[in-house]
C-alpha cells in the first residue's frame, strides 16, 4: 500500500524545464482516478437505492387505486377467465406444464417456447369470486391463451363482505324477486337508480346499531359492573347491593323500549334492502345474485372513459383516507389507523415534551459539569440507540403489567379477572413508552439549542438584575423553541413511525373498541388501537390474502412515509431557520 | 442576615422580590427534580428488565417439614398420592388395602380393601399421566380403577356447625374428607374418590406379575395401551379405549386388540422386575434386577417385537428404580450404587435394532450415595425427585441437570414412596411410618435455566446428541429447550451481513461527499441521505419480504454477478476517464458525479446479462438446483468455490498490483504521456480481471481436488427469505447513519491539513487517503459502531425478511431468528412470570447490553476523536 501512494521522489534539480512536464504527467497513477470512481460510484448506489425505493413506492401507491381495463381470456383447455392483469413475469416452465396440455395445443405451445428460448410470460389475473372458486387469483400462461377481449359490460363488484370483489356481468337486476330490469344495460341503469338509497341505508344502520344499541349496551354495562362492584367491594353493606341491582334492572327496563324501536328500525331497513338485488353471470356461466347492500362500489371498467376512472380512483382515495377497512382488512379505508397513530403520537409529544425539556434544562444550566453530567450525557445519548423492542419489552411489563395491572387491581377489581383496564396493551402504554424511546431525542436537541444561545445574552440578562429562572424564562427559552421544536418534531417522527415495539404494547389487527368515540370520555386511552406501521406488516405479512391486499399497503406505506418525511422536512426547516436567526442574531 | 458587601463597599440596597425568589425556588426544585427523575427513568429501563430477569438465576429454595406420622398397615406400599392442596394423602398396599390420611396430623380418615373376592392382589401399574390404576391378580384377572380428589363447595347453609365456625385457613373433617375455610364467604371441601374397579376382559389365566397402563386422557372416550407380564413369562399388550360397563354403570376398559410376546430367557437372573409402557401402544421396557432390560416396540399392538436390549447400570449395580418421566418418553433409572441417569430413545440410521433407535443416557443426575428405592417424576414439567435407602432424596429438574435440593428425612428412615405434588409445589416423602413434606418455593420457580442450559448445548428429548436449541412452544408435556445460541447467532449473521453491505457503501459515499463532491451537491445529498435514517423500518421490511425476495429469488444469478459488474462498471469508468485529454478531464470534473453516476446503469445492465450467462455456463442454468446440490451441474462443486474465490482472488490481486506491479512500472509511465500512461493503466487493469478470474479457477479446482465443498457451510439450500434479503434491507437501513457520522467525521478533520497536503503537491485523492482517513479514522470507526449497534437491534426487517426458524447455519441463502424478531413473536403469548417470560426480558436485556456497550464505546472513541481533531 505504501508504496504507490509515497509521492514521487524529489526530483534533482534539473536544468531542463521537459523533465518537470514528464513529472507531472506521471501523477496520473497519484490521481487514484478508478478508486476516487468507485467512491462515486458508492454514493450513486446509495442515492439510487434511496430515489428508487421512494419511485416505487409513491408508484405503486399512487397507482393502487386506478381501475385497470377487464380482460376476459380464453384458454386452450375450454376455461374463461376475467380479471384485471394485477402483475406479469417472464418464467420457464417445466416440462410437466406443457405435458398437461390438452393434444392440440401442445405442438404450438412448445414451438412458442422454442422460438422464445424456453421462455413464455405469464399474467397474474385478479378473479376474485372468492365466494365460488375459493381462490383470488389465477396465472395464465401466453402459450395457454386462445383469445383475449375486454368485454363491454365486465363489472367490476366491490363488496362489503370478506369475500372480497366480484367480477361478472350484469343480467337482470331484481325488485322483491321479481325481475325488473333485463339485459345489462338495463339492469347497470336500475342499479345505478337505486344503489345510492341502498347505500344511504346500509349508513343508517350502521348508525343505529355502532351509536345507538352501542349506547344501550354501554349503559346497561356500566349498571352490571356497578353491580360487580357493589358485590365486592370489601366491607360494601346487602343494601348496597340490592340499590345496584334494582338500578340494573330499572337501566334495562327503560332502555327496552328504545332498544325494541332501533331493532325494529333496523329489521325495517334491512328488509327494504333486501328487496333490491342484482343478478350477475361470471365469466363461466354461473349466477350470482348479489344485494345492493353489500356491493360498496360498481363500474363497468371498460366502458369507462378517462373521466370515469378518474371518478372511481378519487372516490376510492376518499374511501381510504375516511373509511373503516373492510374484506379483512384488505379493501377499503384506514382511517382508523390514521386516527389511531396521529393521537398516539400526539399524546406522546404531550408526554415527551415537558420531560424532555426539563432533563435538557437540568443538565445544560442547573447540573454542576463534571464526570458525572457527562457520563449521564453519554448514557442518554446511547439510549437513543437502545433497540425500540427493548422499550417494547420494558412498556409491556412495566407499564401494563405492573402498572396498569397494579391500577385494576386496585380500582377495577370488580370487573374480575381476564377483563383488564389498564392492565393489557392500550394507547396510553404506547404513547408512554413511545414518550420513553423519544424522550433521550428532544433531550439532546434541547441541550443543543440550549448551547447555542449566545453567553453574552445570559450575562446581559444578569447584569439587569434577572434571576435564573427568569433569564430562562425570557432569554433562554425563547432563543431556544425552534430547537426544541425541531427536537419535538423529530422524536414524534421516530415515535410515528416505530412499529416493534408497538406489537407488544398496544396494537391490535381489529381494534377492539375505538379509541374515539361518541362515549363519555371520549378518548379512551385504555384500549388498543389500529396503526399505519403495524397495518403495513399485519396487511402484508400476515393475512391470508396478502397478494390481494398489496396495493393497499403500498398506499399505506406512502401515507406512513409522506407523515414521517412531513415531520422530518418540517425538522430541517426549523433546524434551518434557528440557523439563520442565529447567523444574524449574534452580538 | 450579613449584608452582602461588593468591592465598591456599598451594600445592597435593593433586594428580589418574593414572588421571584419564589419563581427561582421552584424552578430550581421542580427542574431538578424533574430532569433527575426523566433521566432516571430512562435509565431505569435497564434496571427492571434486569429486575425481571434475574429470578430466573435464583436458587429455589426447598424447606423441610416436620414428619408426621402414620399408621401403617405392615405390608409394601404400592401406590402413594395426594391431592393438589396437600391436604389428604393416599396410600395403596400390597394387601389391597386403601389408606386415606390428614397429611398436616396424620390422622387416618379411611381405610378399606379396594377388591372384594379371593384373588390375591400381585400387581399395581406405577403412577402415570393419568388418575388410572391398573391391578393385576394372581388368578389372571386385571382391574382398572381411578384414585381422584373431588374439590366441591359446600355453602354455609348446607354445613354443621363446626364447619361453620372455622376461621379463614382451618380445616376440619367433614363428610370423609377435609373442609378449608378459604374466605369469609367461601369453603372448600376436599374428599377422595375411589372410581371403577371392574375387571377387563382378557383371556389370561396365570398370575400377573408387572402391570402398566398408559392413557391417552381423561376424557369418556380416549384410547390407551396395557400391557402386563404374566407368570408364564408372556408379555400382553393391548390396546384399550375407555367405555362404561352395562351391567355396573362404572367406567371399564374395552379391549380394541390384543397380542403377545414371549420374552428373551435369561437364566440366572430370575424374573424382570420392572414393566413400563409408553404412550399409546408405542413401546414396553422390561427390565431385570440387574439392569438388563429389554425394549418391546409396540406400534402394531397385535405383533410386539424386542427392539432392542441394553442395560442400565454399568458395573454390576443393580437396578433399583425405574420411572418415566412426564410424556413417557424419557426414562430415569436408579440403581444401588445411588446413581441415577436419564435415557431415551434416539434415531439412529445406521443403528443395528429394529427401529433404527437406541437407547441413550443422556443426562446423569448424580449419585445418592446409597441404593435408590424410589423415583418420582412430576405430572407438568420434567421435575424428579429420587429417595435412597439412606433416608435422603434429591430434586432435580433433568433437562438442565439442575440440582434443585438435596436433603435427607429428620430421621433418617428409608425413602419408601416420593411424590411430587401436583402443583410442583412439594415433594412428599414417604417413609415406612411418616410423611414429610418439603415445600418448593414457586415464587421464582425456574428450574429448567440454569447458565448452562442458556448457553451450552443441552442434550434435549429425542435429540441425537446435546444441541443449541430454542423452542419454547409446544405441547402440554413439551420440552421446552432455550437455547440462547441460535438466537444470538442469527443476531450476529443479520448484523455480519448487513455491515457487509452497508459498511464500504456508506464509508466510500461519505469519503466522496465529503473529500470530491461539490459543495452544492453536497448540500442536496447530505439531508437526503440523512432522511432516509427516519424511514419508518417497517416499511424496509414489508419491501423486502414482498418485493426484493421475490425478485431476488427470480433473478439470483444477476443480483450476485451484479455484486461484481457494478464496481467493476464503475472503476472501469475511471480508467476510461483517464483517456480523457487533461484539460477536457479538469472542465468535466465539477460535473464527474453526472457521469458516475450515468455508469450505474451499464453496471446493473451488465449484470442482467452476465449474470444468466454466468449461471448456464457454470451451474448448467439453475443455480439454484446447483446450492440443493442437484441439477446437472450439481455433482461438482468447482463452480461453486470459483465464485466464491473470485472477491478473495480480487483483493489479493488489488494488493499485488499495489505493491509490486505499480513500483514496476512507475519508472516507465513517468516518460509517456497521459493517454498513453491512460491505456496502460487500462490494460492493467483487463490483465488483472484475468488474472483474477484464471487464479479463482484454479484454486478452486485445487480445493475441489482437496474435496472442499462450499455447500453446507457458506452457501446451500436456498430459501426465500434468507440472509442474503435482509443483509441488502438492513444494509440499506444502516447505510444513512453510517453515512452521516462518517461524513460529518471527515467533515471535521481541519481544513488547514487538507490545504497544507495539497499545497505540498499531494493529489485530493493522496490527500483524501493519507491524510483525512487517518486522522478520522477514530471517527469512522465509531460511525461503523453505531451502525453496528442498529443492525443488531433492528426488528421489523428481520421479522419480515426472514422466516424467523432459530437455525444455526452459516448459509447466506438461509433464514435464522434474531433476538430481537424472538421477542416480538413470541412475547405476547408469553404468560407474565412464567420461565418464558423472564427468558424474553432476558433477550431483550442481551439486547440493551450488546447496544449500550456498542454505543458507549463509539461515544468514548467519537468525544476523544472530537477532542484531537480540535487540537490539531
Amino acid at each position: 500500500m505504501s508504496t504507490t501512494t509515497v509521492p514521487p521522489p524529489p526530483a534533482p534539480p534539473a536544468p531542463h524545464p521537459p523533465a518537470r512536464r514528464a513529472k507531472s504527467r506521471s501523477a496520473l497513477l497519484a490521481h487514484g482516478l478508478p478508486l476516487v470512481w468507485l467512491n462515486g460510484g458508492a454514493l450513486a448506489v446509495c442515492l439510487a437505492m434511496i430515489l428508487g425505493l421512494l419511485l416505487l413506492i409513491f408508484y405503486q401507491g399512487f397507482v393502487s387505486f386506478w381501475p385497470g381495463p377487464l380482460v376476459e381470456v380464453r384458454t386452450v383447455d375450454g376455461k374463461v377467465y376475467l380479471g384485471e392483469v394485477s402483475r406479469t413475469e417472464t418464467y420457464r416452465p417445466s416440462a410437466e406444464v406443457i405435458d398437461a396440455l390438452p393434444e392440440a395445443a401442445r405442438a404450438k405451445a412448445r414451438a412458442e417456447l422454442q422460438n422464445n428460448g424456453g421462455l413464455a410470460t405469464r399474467w397474474q389475473l385478479r378473479t376474485g369470486n372468492f365466494d365460488l372458486t375459493q381462490t383470488h387469483f389465477h396465472w395464465v400462461s401466453d402459450f395457454e391463451i386462445v383469445s383475449e377481449t375486454r368485454p363491454e359490460w365486465a363489472l367490476v363488484v366491490e363488496r362489503s363482505t370478506d369475500d372480497g370483489r366480484f367480477y361478472g356481468f350484469p343480467k337482470t337486476f331484481l325488485r322483491d324477486g321479481q325481475e325488473e330490469a333485463t339485459g345489462p344495460e338495463a339492469a347497470w341503469a336500475k342499479y345505478n337508480e337505486y344503489h345510492p338509497a341502498a347505500l344511504e341505508r346500509v349508513a343508517q344502520v350502521e348508525h343505529l346499531r355502532k351509536k345507538e344499541l352501542g349506547r344501550i349496551n354501554d349503559r346497561r354495562n356500566d349498571a352490571r359492573l356497578q353491580v360487580a362492584k357493589a358485590e365486592m367491594r370489601p366491607g360494601s353493606s346487602p343494601s348496597e347491593v340490592e340499590a345496584a341491582r334494582a338500578e340494573e334492572q330499572r337501566v334495562i327496563e327503560s332502555t327496552a323500549p328504545a332498544e325494541q324501536r332501533i331493532k325494529e328500525e333496523i329489521a325495517s331497513l334491512e328488509a327494504e334492502n333486501a328487496k333490491y338485488q342484482l343478478k350477475l353471470e361470471t365469466a363461466d356461466g354461473q349466477e350470482k345474485l348479489l344485494p345492493l347492500s353489500v356491493i360498496v362500489r360498481a363500474y363497468p371498467a371498460n366502458r369507462l372513459g378517462f373521466w370515469g376512472k378518474l371518478g372511481v380512483y378519487l372516490s376510492r382515495w376518499w374511501e381510504f383516507v375516511s373509511a373503516e377497512p373492510r374484506g379483512s382488512n384488505t379493501e377499503g379505508g384506514v382511517w382508523p389507523a390514521i386516527l389511531g397513530t396521529s393521537l398516539m403520537t400526539v399524546l406522546m409529544s404531550l408526554a415527551v415534551t415537558p420531560f424532555g425539556v426539563i432533563a435538557a434544562l437540568y443538565l445544560r444550566e442547573y447540573a454542576r459539569a463534571g464526570v458525572a453530567v457527562s457520563a449521564v450525557r453519554i448514557a442518554v445519548n446511547n439510549l437513543a440507540g437502545v433497540p425500540s423492542i427493548v422499550f417494547g419489552v420494558f412498556g409491556l411489563g412495566f407499564f401494563c403489567y405492573l402498572v396498569g395491572g397494579s391500577i385494576d387491581r386496585t380500582f377495577f377489581y370488580y370487573k374480575g379477572a381476564g377483563n383488564a383496564t389498564f392492565g393489557a396493551p392500550g394507547m396510553l402504554w404506547a404513547s408512554l413508552t413511545l414518550a420513553l424511546l423519544t424522550v433521550p431525542v428532544v433531550i439532546v436537541a434541547t441541550e443543543e439549542a440550549l448551547a447555542a444561545v449566545p453567553r453574552s445574552m445570559r450575562e446581559g440578562s444578569y447584569a439587569c438584575g434577572a434571576s435564573k429562572w427568569q433569564t430562562i424564562r425570557r432569554i433562554v427559552l425563547p432563543r431556544a423553541m425552534p430547537g426544541v421544536l425541531t427536537g419535538v418534531i423529530l422524536a414524534m417522527a421516530r415515535g410515528a413511525g416505530e412499529v416493534a415495539p408497538l406489537m407488544l404494547v398496544g396494537v391490535l389487527k381489529t381494534a377492539s373498541g375505538k379509541v374515539v368515540d361518541g362515549n363519555f370520555p371520549y378518548v379512551h386511552a385504555d384500549r388498543s388501537f389500529q396503526h399505519l406501521g403495524f397495518l403495513i406488516y399485519d396487511v402484508g405479512f400476515q393475512s391470508q390474502n396478502s397478494e390481494a391486499a398489496k396495493p393497499l399497503v403500498f398506499t399505506i406505506t406512502m401515507l406512513l412515509i409522506v407523515l414521517v418525511a412531513g415531520l422530518n422536512l418540517g425538522a430541517m426547516w426549523l433546524r434551518g431557520r434557528l440557523r439563520s436567526k442565529y447567523a444574524a442574531g449574534q452580538f | 442576615m450579613q449584608p452582602t458587601r461588593s468591592f465598591t463597599g456599598h451594600s445592597r440596597r435593593r433586594v428580589s422580590r418574593f414572588s421571584v425568589r419564589l419563581g427561582e425556588f421552584l424552578s430550581r426544585w421542580l427542574i431538578t427534580v424533574g430532569g433527575i427523575g426523566t433521566i432516571a427513568a430512562v435509565i431505569a429501563v435497564g434496571v427492571f428488565l434486569v429486575w425481571v430477569a434475574a429470578p430466573l438465576f435464583r436458587p429455589i429454595t426447598v424447606t423441610l417439614g416436620k414428619p408426621v406420622p402414620v399408621a401403617a398397615p405392615g405390608t409394601r406400599l404400592l401406590r402413594f398420592g395426594a391431592d393438589e392442596y396437600q391436604l389428604l394423602g393416599w396410600s395403596i398396599y400390597a394387601d389391597g388395602t386403601l389408606q386415606v390420611v390428614r397429611l398436616d396430623t396424620g390422622k387416618e380418615l379411611d381405610r378399606r380393601k379396594l377388591f372384594e373376592g379371593d384373588a390375591k392382589l400381585t400387581a399395581c401399574s406405577p403412577p402415570g399421566d393419568t388418575a388410572d390404576i391398573a391391578f393385576g391378580f394372581d388368578d389372571g384377572t386385571v382391574r382398572v380403577g381411578r384414585v381422584r380428589f373431588q374439590t366441591t363447595y359446600p355453602k354455609e347453609e348446607e354445613v354443621d356447625d363446626k364447619v361453620r365456625a372455622l376461621a379463614p385457613g382451618e380445616t376440619a373433617e367433614y363428610r370423609g374428607g377435609l373442609v378449608l375455610r378459604q374466605s369469609d364467604r367461601e369453603l372448600r371441601l376436599q374428599a377422595i374418590e375411589v372410581e371403577g374397579g371392574d375387571a377387563v376382559k382378557l383371556d389370561n389365566t396365570a398370575a400377573v406379575e408387572l402391570i402398566d397402563l398408559s392413557m391417552g386422557g381423561d376424557e369418556e372416550d380416549s384410547a390407551g395401551f396395557l400391557s402386563y407380564l404374566a407368570a408364564d413369562g408372556k408379555l400382553h399388550t393391548h390396546a384399550v379405549k375407555r367405555g362404561v360397563s352395562l351391567a355396573t354403570g362404572n367406567p371399564v376398559l374395552k379391549v380394541e386388540a390384543s397380542g403377545e410376546l414371549a420374552l428373551p430367557a435369561r437364566d440366572g437372573h430370575g424374573k424382570p422386575a420392572h414393566l413400563l409402557a409408553a404412550g399409546i401402544g408405542d413401546s414396553v421396557f422390561v427390565a431385570w434386577d440387574d439392569g438388563h432390560c429389554a425394549r418391546v416396540q409396540a406400534r402394531n399392538v397385535e405383533e410386539p417385537k424386542v427392539a432392542e436390549e441394553f442395560h442400565f447400570t454399568n458395573g454390576g449395580a443393580k437396578l433399583t428404580a425405574l420411572a418415566f418421566l412426564i410424556g413417557k418418553a424419557t426414562l430415569l433409572a436408579g440403581d444401588d450404587t445411588g446413581r441415577v441417569r436419564a435415557w431415551f430413545a434416539v434415531n439412529k440410521a445406521d443403528a443395528a435394532t429394529g427401529d433404527r433407535q437406541v437407547m441413550v443416557a443422556a443426562h446423569d443426575l448424580g449419585s445418592l450415595g446409597s441404593p435408590v428405592t424410589s423415583i418420582a417424576t412430576s405430572g407438568r414439567s420434567r421435575m424428579a425427585a429420587a429417595g435412597a435407602e439412606s433416608g435422603h432424596f434429591r430434586l432435580v429438574y433433568v433437562t438442565s441437570e439442575n440440582d434443585l435440593a438435596d436433603l435427607a428425612a429428620p430421621d433418617g428412615a428409608p425413602v419408601r414412596a416420593l411424590l411430587i405434588a401436583p402443583k410442583d409445589n412439594a415433594v412428599l416423602v414417604r417413609t415406612t411410618d411418616s410423611i414429610v413434606t418439603a415445600a418448593i418455593d414457586t415464587s421464582h420457580f425456574h428450574p429448567e435455566i440454569t447458565p448452562a442450559s442458556l448457553f451450552l448445548p443441552v442434550w434435549y428429548e429425542g435429540y441425537d446428541r446435546p444441541r443449541h436449541v430454542w423452542q419454547t412452544t409446544g405441547g402440554d408435556s413439551y420440552e421446552p429447550k432455550y437455547g440462547f445460541w441460535p438466537l444470538v447467532f442469527g443476531t450476529l449473521k443479520a448484523t455480519f451481513y448487513s455491515l457487509l453491505m452497508g459498511v464500504p457503501l456508506a464509508l466510500l459515499a461519505a469519503v466522496y461527499t465529503s473529500e470530491f463532491l461539490h459543495p452544492r451537491a453536497k448540500a442536496v445529498v447530505k439531508p437526503t441521505v440523512e432522511m432516509m435514517a427516519s424511514l419508518p423500518s417497517v416499511v424496509l421490511g414489508f419491501l423486502s419480504a414482498l418485493v426484493l425476495a421475490p425478485f431476488v429469488e427470480s433473478w439470483l444469478a444477476a443480483v450476485l454477478a451484479a455484486v461484481v459488474t457494478v464496481p467493476g462498471a464503475f472503476v472501469l469508468g475511471g480508467y476510461v476517464w483517464q483517456l480523457l485529454p487533461e484539460k477536457v478531464g479538469l472542465r468535466l470534473a465539477r460535473y464527474r458525479f453526472v457521469f458516475v453516476a450515468a455508469v450505474l446503469p451499464l453496471g446493473l445492465a451488465a449484470a442482467a446479462l452476465v449474470g444468466p450467462v454466468l449461471e448456464r455456463l457454470l451451474f448448467a442454468g439453475d443455480l439454484k438446483a446447483w446450492l440443493d446440490g442437484k441439477g446437472a451441474a450439481g455433482g461438482d462443486p468447482t463452480p461453486g468455490t470459483f465464485v466464491l474465490l473470485a472477491p478473495v482472488a480480487a483483493l489479493v490481486t488489488f494488493v499485488l498490483l499495489v505493491q509490486f506491479v505499480n513500483p514496476l512500472l512507475r519508472p516507465t509511465v513517468m516518460r509517456l504521456g497521459r493517454l498513453e500512461n491512460g491505456l496502460i493503466e487500462l490494460v492493467k487493469f483487463a490483465a488483472a480481471a484475468v488474472f483474477v478470474v484464471a487464479a479463482a479457477y484454479a484454486s478452486a479446482l485445487l480445493l475441489t481436488a482437496a474435496g472442499f465443498d462450499p455447500r453446507g457451510s457458506v452457501v446451500g439450500t436456498y430459501v426465500q427469505r434468507n440472509a442474503l434479503i435482509v443483509g441488502f434491507m438492513m444494509g440499506f437501513a444502516i447505510i444513512p447513519i453510517i453515512f452521516t457520522i462518517a461524513e460529518d467525521a471527515l467533515s471535521a478533520v481541519p481544513e488547514h491539513l487538507r490545504s497544507a497536503s495539497l499545497g505540498c503537491g499531494a493529489t485530493p485523492w493522496q490527500t483524501a487517503t493519507r491524510v483525512i482517513i487517518p486522522t478520522a479514522m477514530s471517527g469512522l470507526f465509531s460511525a461503523v459502531m453505531v451502525g453496528l449497534g442498529r443492525a443488531v437491534g433492528e426488528t421489523m426487517i428481520v421479522l419480515m425478511g426472514t422466516g424467523n426458524t432459530p437455525l444455526m447455519d452459516f448459509n447466506i441463502f438461509n433464514g435464522f431468528k434474531t433476538l430481537s424478531a424472538n421477542i416480538a413473536t413470541e412475547m405476547p403469548d408469553a404468560v407474565v412470570g412464567s420461565t418464558h417470560y423472564r427468558t424474553l426480558f432476558l433477550c431483550a436485556l442481551v439486547l440493551f447490553a450488546m447496544t449500550f456497550v456498542l454505543n458507549t464505546v463509539a461515544e468514548v472513541i467519537r468525544q476523544r476523536f472530537r477532542r484531537r481533531a480540535f487540537q490539531l
